[in-house]
């Protein structure tokens, strides 16, 4: 019989998603920022905070003009985050 | 022979190509919001504004339940407090309504009638700190004859930003003092024009020669034809070493906690 692996890296990343889309919605931005901080910390290459960056700007900026504030930041801490995790392995 | 030394391991080329990947994305992303930035904001607005109501439905709730443990006595005298304070404020409704009926006459006579705004109430779905850069989202837009440019309001006669954005079901409103944003003001008791730089959470900072005339409490309006309060002086700084002094203004009025705001659209 096969057996349904719900606890899976992708469907662990994929609820991720969901559960932090909304967070960021409805949380107040620098607790959305602390909690961003965390995934990228936590999750290897966390590269869907790029979207996240990308859906704050969408929502808040009054004028879209490149860089754009949010997914540049996420662009510069999740490639920060990766190049100290590489260099620090535990 | 037998090899006595590891082998040099292959250059490990998978932490190239994620940083290649990331950066694709991130030119993706960014192109994207280049070419249709109306497109992906309708898509993230509409994304966005069920968890938005359902926030605010959410706190509304959780804020009424604090109220069935408030003791009695309490209660009873706040009851008292509001009714001396409904009953004083009625005495000014009064006043102020005669004085607006003045008002409209006076500028009737000079022939100036486009001073008759349109005003649509509107629900504020997210305002900081919820949003950052001092923005806030409303829940009217394109259809109900919201525009880029309307002015928007926080009573009668408070303004505090304009509609940046509108999408067909919500609107982007920016205020006036988000950060080292521009707005001209007058200084409603002198009539002299100056130019306040906005700082961020309401606030606003001008400098100005040190013996300029301003004291504190001093109202700051937007000019139009019918004035509206911008911005009250707070505090005043002044340098011993400089020939300026700064003038620290905020907008009065909570922006922060109210629900509703008005909007003044263009259309008729």
């Amino acid at each position: 019989m096969m057996k349904l692996n719900v606890i899976n890296p992708v469907n662990v990343r994929i609820l991720t998603f969901i559960v932090a889309l909304i967070f960021i919605v409805i949380l107040p931005w620098w607790l959305s920022t602390l909690m961003l901080l965390g995934l990228v910390i936590y999750f290897p290459l966390y590269f869907e905070v790029l979207f996240f960056g990308f859906i704050f700007d969408m929502l808040y900026v009054t004028e879209i003009i490149f860089p754009y504030t949010a997914l540049t930041a996420t662009f510069v801490v999740l490639l920060a985050v990766y190049f100290i995790k590489t260099q620090i392995r535990i | 022979m037998k090899m006595r030394y590891h082998l040099k391991s292959k250059p490990d080329k998978s932490g190239r190509n994620k940083i290649i990947f990331v950066s694709v994305l991130f030119i993706i992303l960014s192109l994207a919001g280049f070419l249709f930035p109306n497109a992906l904001r309708t898509i993230s607005f509409a994304i966005a504004r069920p968890l938005w109501s359902a926030r605010l439905s959410l706190t509304d709730s959780l804020i009424n339940i604090k109220d069935y443990f408030i003791f009695q006595n309490i209660l009873i005298l706040r009851n008292k407090e509001l009714e001396n304070e409904l009953a004083s404020l009625k005495l000014k409704e009064i006043d102020y309504g005669i004085l607006t009926l003045q008002n409209q006459e006076l500028k009737n006579l000079l022939g100036r009638t486009d001073f008759l705004a349109n005003f649509i109430i509107s629900r504020v779905l997210s305002k900081p700190p919820y949003s950052s850069y001092d923005t806030l989202i409303i829940d009217i837009g394109l259809s109900d004859g919201v525009s880029k440019g309307d002015k928007v309001y926080l009573s009668d006669n408070i303004i505090i930003g304009t509609v940046k954005n509108s999408t067909p079901r919500s609107s982007q409103v920016e205020l006036f003092s988000s950060g080292n944003s521009k707005v001209e003001a007058v200084l409603s008791r002198t009539g002299e024009t100056l130019e306040l730089l906005g700082q961020g959470g309401a606030n606003f900072k001008v400098e100005v020669p040190k013996d300029m005339d301003i004291v504190l409490g001093d109202m700051f309006v937007y000019p139009s034809i019918s004035p509206a309060a911008l911005g009250s002086v707070y505090y005043i700084y002044v340098n011993s070493q400089s020939s300026f002094k700064t003038i620290y203004l905020r907008i009065p009025g909570n922006i922060f906690s109210s629900k509703y705001i008005f909007v003044e659209s263009q259309k008729q």
